[in-house]
């Protein structure tokens, strides 16, 4: 698959005071940025030993989570960047994605709440049930500031590969 | 900007139209997957399978583009089927439900052979 990305958002910026096993990826608020989310938090999941089995459910929650918060800047007109932080440890993946302002909305997030009845359906998106379904630990808080911040951890295996 | 790969062809199979999807489907691709379809169903084809066996990646965007799809066609009194064996896609199918709304196939002939 062929990609090409600007130097801002191929680089692993260590920002203020992250950590030795952290890397952050400051990505646009643009649609074509949230293949490059996926790339980077998947590419520190096998670093980190996560199982392949994990790392497409990583794959997967990255995506719902960073398109909302794509579409939340851009529906906001915010130009600064989505953050997405990973921190590796012994037990895994901490994964953290932070959405700027405070027009990002856990309950438009979790719009269409539950699975698609039979016979019925919702061209809407169910990120936050797909995130919740795939990570039961995915926790969203505000911070003081009016931001979202998005956390959630991918184990790694016992015997440390996938 | 970024370029992600996501190649949408179509051809004919007997009564079906077959799109034939390769790479990963999301905000930033799904529009052109959503165009091909529409393109199709608005130009007559109103029995149509969507073959996602070189589908590397879909999330809720690319599965919006389906449901949206299939509410086009139904309105046509048509139908939609999916082939698809990728594990990844078939479990955001089964998270959301929609794998109950979808006819899935495990092969393009078991849907080819399909109502």
């Amino acid at each position: 698959m062929a990609r090409s990305a600007p130097p801002e958002a191929r680089s692993a910026v260590r920002e203020g005071p992250a950590r030795s096993d952290e890397c952050v990826l400051n990505i646009p608020p643009q649609p074509g940025y949230v293949g490059v989310a996926r790339l980077f938090v998947t590419t520190l999941a096998r670093r980190t030993r996560c199982d392949e089995e994990s790392i497409g459910d990583l794959k997967i929650a990255i995506s719902e989570v960073c398109t909302g918060a794509v579409r939340a800047h851009a529906g906001a007109g915010i130009d600064a960047p989505v953050r997405v932080r990973a921190r590796s440890g012994p037990a895994g993946l901490v994964v953290e994605i932070t959405v700027r302002g405070t027009s990002f909305r856990i309950s438009s997030f979790a719009d269409g709440a539950g699975p698609a009845p039979a016979g019925g359906f919702s061209e809407g998106s169910l990120p936050l049930e797909i995130v919740k379904g795939l990570f039961p630990d995915v926790r969203i808080v505000r911070d003081e500031e009016g931001s979202s911040r998005i956390t959630f951890s991918v184990p790694v295996t016992p015997h440390g590969g996938g | 900007m970024v370029v992600i790969d996501l190649a949408v062809r179509s051809r004919i199979e007997g009564s079906w139209a077959v799109v034939d999807v390769e790479g990963e489907v999301d905000v930033f691709t799904a529009p052109k997957l959503r165009e091909q379809i529409v393109e199709l169903i608005e130009g007559g084809a109103h029995r149509l399978i969507v073959n996602l066996e070189g589908v590397s990646f879909m999330d809720s965007t690319g599965l919006g583009t389906l449901v949206g799809s299939l509410k086009r066609i139904k309105e046509h009194d048509g139908v939609l089927a999916l082939v698809c064996t990728n594990r990844s896609v078939l479990r955001v199918l089964s998270i959301t439900g929609l794998d109950k709304v979808f006819p899935v196939h495990e092969t393009l002939e078991q849907a080819l052979q399909g109502g």
